[in-house]
């Protein structure tokens, strides 16, 4: 599957919506529930950008992750973040080698350079480890000892973090955050999800994903969908109306309710925008569109936008979360026009 | 299938027509009731008159007529560049697209083929602007303009009855003042008599002759309002009803002093425990509640009650005699301040003042005479000697306001008022009062006159040398049109049939 650039831009309309929703089934498969954040996962996956995970030990999100990487044919890599890991133990490390009798520097790499990484309760690394990661995340290419080591595409990391045990952790500073495209919650289970994880997890014949990708096109399959999803047009006064909430989630922005100049110190950053417009484009192609509305930037604005305000400490004592900050901005904001 | 920009244009200009017809049709009910009520404005205060006597006088009319209509014109001026600037306004094709979407239903598809579609070059364009514009083309397709962009006929009204309501609520503020404005002097002091009336008439015992009075002081009020009745003709009802107030005054202090004489009359036969009728029917309007304590609780009773009608009747008498008493000295001033005004100004604004009179202060600043008596004989002299030669040559005589008693038809004479102050020390010896808190004055009990008494011949009296009868005149009918109508109020028709 992958069907090429010159092809009809329809057939590449239901190619992405064929790969988007059988992966999502796949995944929807072995994950029971929490079909919003795989949805948000596969979509920032075909964006370009990174997920952050926040839930307890045992939600399944390093399994949802390796069901999606097994779906899409990709290689997966898992790093187990610890207080003592090194960022060597990350990116990898050149090592003296003898060949032909002649020593040399070999580059050994570390599990960095996979399609899909998925960095396991981050906030528990160094911030100088936690920086080598964010580093690739952002050039999509590891320097060691010199040499550049670009990363294969699509490179996509899942990070997750633990919300309880903060004792010997090391919270992810804003400007790292900042790199994440979402930050995705994930809830416990209900009672009838609990049921099925129990059906699926302890009867004798697991179910294996089936990869939707051909394994040997599935990379450039996929830069090609990510190629799509940026073809996808944006109006004019829609553009305004995502540029509207950036400007109103900022403190002292213009459009800004007071809740927000009370209540934060930082809004979003222009990164913000640009992962509130690439969802929305996604949302727009699964909707059968090759244009954006107003609903798809809507759709996206609390996963893109919850990690980048940076609450003061009247929030944080009065308990004001992120999300009805940001209820709150599009409940006061106006569509352009309408 | 459609095309797409053909089919917004056609949108757009459909959006724009409906905006200033929308327009024009909030702001053309007002026009039409500002129009109907410019011309329509005589017969409204030929109705207003028959119903309230209520009125404008024709020139305001007139003027507000012409207002009106230049209002009109003003307005269908505004109308028109408001409708003008309405289809400007809504002549654009990226509203028009986001009117398509919110009633197609479609996300934004049309919006951004509008807004794409002339912005960039093709080549520039995303390779997915075909698919866009298929897509905008199949929505376009089940468009019906005229259906989905129907005349807003609510809106239409909505706006048109607040605009119209507004306008209703302009002009009546406006003809209520100049209603007002044209309500007859005296208003108020008529509405204070019939209020007095209204009272007295509801609080009376029921004897018809105070529903007579009540009746009464409704006729003074009327009088008192018609413009047309003269200053004197209102002064004298008022005395003539001044006095029936009085006279009821009494009747009914009399009535209260003889049922008091009964009642404690029959306490005092029925024991010493019956005491306290003293108290009820004094006048305050109280009623009574002495008597019921004592033995002779029915007598008492019925008595006290009485008492207090009489006594709140009695105090609504005294006040309207204080209101007919205020009535009076306010047509006395205007009528003094109308005389000082006609002779010329002299006297107004300033009170004379001990030793002062105004001519012979004038006489005294030329030096020419310091004697008052000899002024007062000069000028009284020279006066009479003027108004015999003028009566001998038929001329009207200039002695209005004179002080010598021959009053003509609509003459009164005035009072000399500069006998009454002297300065200090010129007749007899001065009071010397220093350091004294209170000083009490005994009035003498009768006037004695200069002659002691005895009847004096005033040979100096002038008298009338021109004689006069009070015939009644002449029936004679003026063929010319009069040069000023004058609305009759419907109370007054009777009279003049």
């Amino acid at each position: 599957m992958g069907a090429a650039p010159q092809a009809r831009p329809e057939d590449r309309l239901a190619e992405f919506r064929e790969v988007f929703t059988r992966v999502e089934a796949e995944v929807g498969r072995v994950i029971v529930g929490h079909q919003p954040v795989v949805r948000k996962v596969l979509t920032a996956l075909f964006c370009g950008g990174h997920v952050l995970i926040e839930g307890v030990p045992g939600l399944g999100k390093t399994l949802m992750v390796k069901t999606a990487a097994e779906a899409l044919a990709l290689s997966f890599k898992r790093i187990q973040f610890t207080p003592d890991l090194m960022p060597s133990d990350i990116t990898g490390t050149q090592f003296l080698s003898e060949v032909d009798g002649r020593r040399q520097f070999e580059f050994k790499a570390g599990p960095i350079f996979a399609h899909i990484v998925l960095g396991d309760e981050i906030n528990r690394a160094t911030p100088k480890t936690q920086s080598a990661v964010l580093e690739a995340m952002e050039e999509h290419q590891v320097t060691i000892f010199g040499a550049t080591h670009p990363l294969e595409p699509p490179f996509f990391v899942l990070a997750t973090q633990n919300p309880i045990e903060l004792e010997g952790t090391y919270p992810l500073p804003e400007a790292q955050m900042d790199r994440f495209m979402f930050k995705v919650v994930i809830g416990p289970p209900k009672p009838e999800e609990l049921r099925e994880i129990l059906n699926r997890t302890t009867t004798a014949r697991p179910y294996e994903p089936q990869p939707v990708l051909d394994p040997q096109h599935a990379s450039e399959g996929i830069e090609q969908l990510k190629v799509l999803v940026r073809e996808v047009m944006t109006a004019e006064p829609v553009e305004r109306y995502a540029i509207g909430i950036i400007s109103s989630s900022t403190p002292g922005g213009p459009g800004a309710p007071p809740e927000i100049t009370q209540y934060l110190r930082f809004g979003p950053s222009p990164r913000g925008a640009q992962a509130l417009l690439l969802c929305a484009k996604v949302n727009a192609l699964l909707d059968g569109r090759v244009s954006v509305g107003y609903e798809d930037v809507e759709d996206a604005i609390i996963p893109a936008l919850r990690h980048r305000l940076l609450r003061n400490f009247q929030a944080e004592a009065e308990n004001v979360t992120p999300e009805s900050l940001l209820e709150l901005v599009l409940k006061k904001l106006k569509r352009p026009r309408s | 299938m459609t095309d797409p920009i053909k089919a917004i244009q056609t949108v757009k200009n459909r959006l724009a027509r409906l905006a200033a017809l929308q327009a024009l049709a909030a702001m053309l009910p007002p026009l039409i009731l500002i129009a109907a009520v410019a011309l329509g404005l005589t017969a409204l205060g030929r109705y207003s008159w028959e119903r309230w006597e209520l009125t404008i006088s024709a020139h305001t009319v007139r003027l507000l007529q012409i207002g009106l209509l230049w209002a009109v014109v003003v307005g269908a001026v505004a109308a028109a560049v408001f409708a003008l600037v309405s289809f400007r306004r809504n002549e654009d094709p990226i509203a028009a697209a986001e009117l398509i979407d919110l009633r197609l239903g479609c996300r934004q598809e049309v919006l951004t083929l509008a807004t794409l579609a002339g912005s960039a070059p093709a080549s520039e364009r995303s390779p997915l602007f075909p698919v866009l514009w298929r897509r905008a083309a199949q929505h376009l397709d089940r468009l019906d303009p005229v259906r989905a962009f129907p005349f807003q006929v609510k809106q239409s009204l909505r706006q048109a009855f607040f605009l119209t309501v507004c306008t209703v609520g302009l002009i009546a503020a406006g003809i209520s003042v100049l209603l007002a404005a044209n309500k007859p002097p005296l208003a108020a002091e008529g509405r204070q008599l019939r209020r007095v009336a209204r009272e007295i008439a509801n609080s009376a015992t029921g004897d018809a002759q105070t529903q007579k009075l009540a009746a009464r002081l409704r006729a003074v009020a009327d009088t008192l309002e018609n413009p047309n009745v003269p200053p004197e003709s209102k002064m004298e009802q008022l005395a003539s009803v001044q006095q029936q107030v009085k006279a009821q005054q009494q009747r009914r202090q009399q009535e209260a002093e003889a049922s008091n004489g009964k009642s404690s009359a029959k306490g005092n036969g029925k024991g010493s425990q019956d005491q306290g009728e003293g108290k009820e029917g004094s006048g305050q309007g109280k009623q009574g509640s002495g008597p019921g304590q004592g033995k002779g609780g029915a007598n008492g009773n019925g008595s006290g009650s009485g008492s207090g009608k009489n006594g709140k009747g009695e105090v609504q008498l005294a006040q309207a005699s204080r209101d007919i008493s205020k009535i009076q000295a306010r047509l006395e001033s205007e009528a003094k301040t109308k005389s000082a005004e006609q002779a010329g100004g002299k006297l107004k604004a300033r009170a004379p003042r001990p030793g002062e009179q105004p001519d012979f202060a004038k006489l005294e600043k030329a030096g020419s005479s310091s004697n008052l008596n000899q002024f007062k004989s000069n000028h009284g002299n020279n006066q009479e000697q003027g108004n015999t030669q003028r009566a001998e040559q038929g001329q009207p005589r200039r002695d209005f306001g004179s002080s010598k008693g021959d009053t003509h038809l609509g003459e009164f004479p005035r009072p000399g008022n500069f006998e009454r102050f002297y300065k200090t020390g010129e007749h007899g010896e001065p009071l010397d009062v220093k350091n004294a808190r209170y000083v009490l004055f005994r009035i003498p009990p009768a006037l004695i006159g200069a002659g002691g008494g005895k009847p004096v011949v005033d040979n100096d009296r002038s008298a009338a040398t021109v004689p006069y009868a009070n015939l009644p005149l002449k029936e004679e009918r003026i063929a010319a049109d009069p040069d000023e109508r004058q609305l009759v109020p419907p109370r007054y028709r009777d009279l003049l049939r």
